[in-house]
């Protein structure tokens, strides 16, 4: 044996082996593009995220900035458009002092108790030492130095029953509303309310699951609006008759798994007792689809009987069941009904809202007719 | 096939402005193919298809890497090693995902230093099927990418996580072994035959 005849034989088999082609599977190409097509158009789940992120973080700056808002506005904490006095100091009730302590020196007598003592702005005093010594007849706070050396003192006035805002008042503030009495506010209804919902639901024999947050404004004490974003999983059965009656195959049932981001706008009334009733659309973009068919494989098998009399062959039947992907194309996006109604119940600052809801879709699903209709109860808690 | 070449620089240029129909006629023209270099490294039908399809899905996204500035004989020749590369490498990673590349191998001792082999009349497909299919998986697998595909062995020690020295051994007893097998079965036919 020589190298020629080994490299001969090993030769042979790459010709043969690369000249080999397989038969074209009829529907393969039709397949693979529509399973192609499937994998294009299902978003990656971080493009879904990245936009629940966004209107998540633009729904809090616009909740944050409308709270900031309305305290700026409120005309009895703040009164911007009143020229500074200083407030009568005759009132015969007791004496307390303040002492600026600096170059030049500060003194405000007071003829209030210092409960309710406000810097609401400052004097400009030149050279002056940003350290406060407050001298009061209170004494919970007399000689008790404020040390914040971030405020600049440009004028004082002292002004009784009003909560300082100064943003950089820091521990003079704390040290002034020591004793303070109760800062009274204004309850004010909140525009704007957060709420984090569950919403577990039962629909064409399998159970689906939604989980999100909601944002709605107020319009009026009873009647607001609401939007969010639910990270939302859908099942359904049906009975398998389109696989049936486009093949051979026996089939027992479809099953369609349906993950997606649903965005939902809503109106709800509530009444005075806390009983809600809503109603709304939303619509959902899928983020994976996955339809897939069980179907019974019947086989004939040959077996063979011993018996007294020699050996018999029996045919029998099998069935085995198998199941089956399908690449058939389903919509993208696709639009419920919703309607619910329940109870808020408040438990401090927070509201539990808690209801029976029910999704009615737009349309069927695939060549199954799917009718992803639903029915659960939602959960809320609203902050 | 030399018909096929200025028909496949038409239909690689129709693909790669995305004609869907250039798509297809790729797709038809090389499924027999991709699929018969899937089936020498699995043998399970879905998975091949997949591996397939997978492999199409590569091509597809990845023809604009093909460059070939030689003879238009041999374009070919060309593509088709580099869409078996690409298939042959999908398929190891399919092997890898279930766990059916086996990397520790018992192998009987074996003469492989002499080989003796005069291949008498035209190897068939499914002759060498049953060869291969009697070689380890692991030398089985080497020895396609080597001998089949065109792999060095130091891509196939990438690829199969070895020292090249190792994926050498592995191919030189595969190499031995097919032709051990080879010969065993002439053998028999000539006993069978009566023909020696």
């Amino acid at each position: 044996m020589n190298k020629e005849q080994e490299q001969e034989f090993f030769n042979q088999i790459e010709e043969v082996l690369h000249a080999h082609e397989d038969t074209y599977e009829t529907g393969a190409w039709e397949e693979f593009d529509a399973h192609r097509k499937k994998k294009k158009r299902n978003m990656p789940i971080y493009v879904w995220a990245a936009a629940a992120a966004v209107l998540l973080i633009a729904g809090y700056v616009l909740f944050g900035l409308n709270n900031t808002n309305q305290i700026q506005k409120n005309p009895s904490l703040v009164k911007n458009d009143t020229p500074d006095v200083y407030v009568p100091l005759d009132t015969p009730v007791t004496t307390n002092v303040v002492e600026v302590v600096g170059n030049p020196r500060i003194t405000a007598v007071v003829n209030r108790p210092i409960a309710g003592l406000v810097l609401v702005d400052t004097v400009s005093t030149g050279n002056i030492t940003p350290n406060l010594q407050v001298e009061s007849a209170n004494p919970l706070v007399k000689n008790d130095v404020i040390t914040d050396k971030n405020i600049a003192i440009e004028k004082a006035i002292v002004r009784n029953g009003v909560k300082p805002l100064r943003e950089n008042a820091g521990a003079y503030d704390s040290l002034l509303n020591k004793n303070n009495a109760p800062v009274v506010f204004e309850k004010q209804e909140r525009k704007f309310t957060y709420a984090v919902a569950l919403s577990p639901s039962l629909g064409n024999q399998k159970l689906n699951f939604g989980a999100g947050m909601e944002l709605s404004y107020a319009i009026t004490n009873r009647l607001s609006i609401s939007s969010g974003l639910m990270y939302t999983a859908l099942n359904a059965q049906s009975d398998g008759q389109s696989l049936a009656t486009t093949s051979s195959l026996n089939g027992q049932s479809a099953n369609l798994s349906l993950t997606g981001i649903e965005l939902p706008f809503g109106i709800q009334y509530q009444t005075k007792s806390g009983y809600y009733a809503a109603a709304g659309v939303s619509a959902l973009g899928l983020i994976n689809d996955k339809l897939e068919y069980s179907y019974l494989k019947e086989n004939t098998i040959t077996l063979t009987q011993s018996s007294p009399g020699g050996t018999s062959e029996v045919l029998k039947v099998v069935s085995e069941r198998k199941s089956k992907e399908s690449f058939e194309p389903i919509d993208n996006y696709m639009g419920f009904f919703n309607f619910s109604v329940g109870k808020k119940q408040s438990f401090g600052k927070t509201n539990l809202n808690i209801g029976p809801f029910v999704k009615i879709p737009f349309n069927n699903i695939s060549s199954e007719r799917i009718r992803l209709l639903q029915g659960g109860i939602k959960v809320g808690i609203d902050f | 096939m030399q018909k096929k070449d200025p028909d496949l620089r038409r239909i690689i240029e129709g693909c790669l402005n995305n004609d869907l129909k250039a798509e297809q006629q790729l797709y038809k023209t090389f499924y027999g193919y991709i699929s018969g270099v899937a089936f020498r490294y699995l043998r399970e039908k879905e998975m091949i298809k997949e591996v397939v399809n997978d492999s199409f899905v590569k091509i597809f996204s990845k023809l604009g890497n093909f460059q070939f500035d030689g003879a238009d004989a041999d374009f070919l020749k060309m593509f088709k090693g580099w869409i078996g590369r690409i298939t042959a490498n999908l398929a190891i990673d399919k092997l890898r995902a279930h766990k059916q590349l086996l990397y520790v191998e018992e192998v009987a001792p074996e003469n492989i230093i002499e080989m003796s082999v005069q291949p008498t009349n035209r190897l068939e497909f499914n002759e060498i099927m049953a060869l291969l299919d009697q070689l380890p998986p692991l030398q089985q697998v080497i020895f396609n990418m080597n001998a089949i595909e065109g792999f060095s062995h130091e891509e196939i020690a990438k690829e199969l996580n070895m020292l090249p020295n190792t994926s050498r051994v592995y191919l030189k007893r595969a190499k031995a072994k097919l032709v051990t097998l080879y010969q065993a079965e002439e053998n028999e036919q000539r006993t069978r035959t009566g023909v020696f």
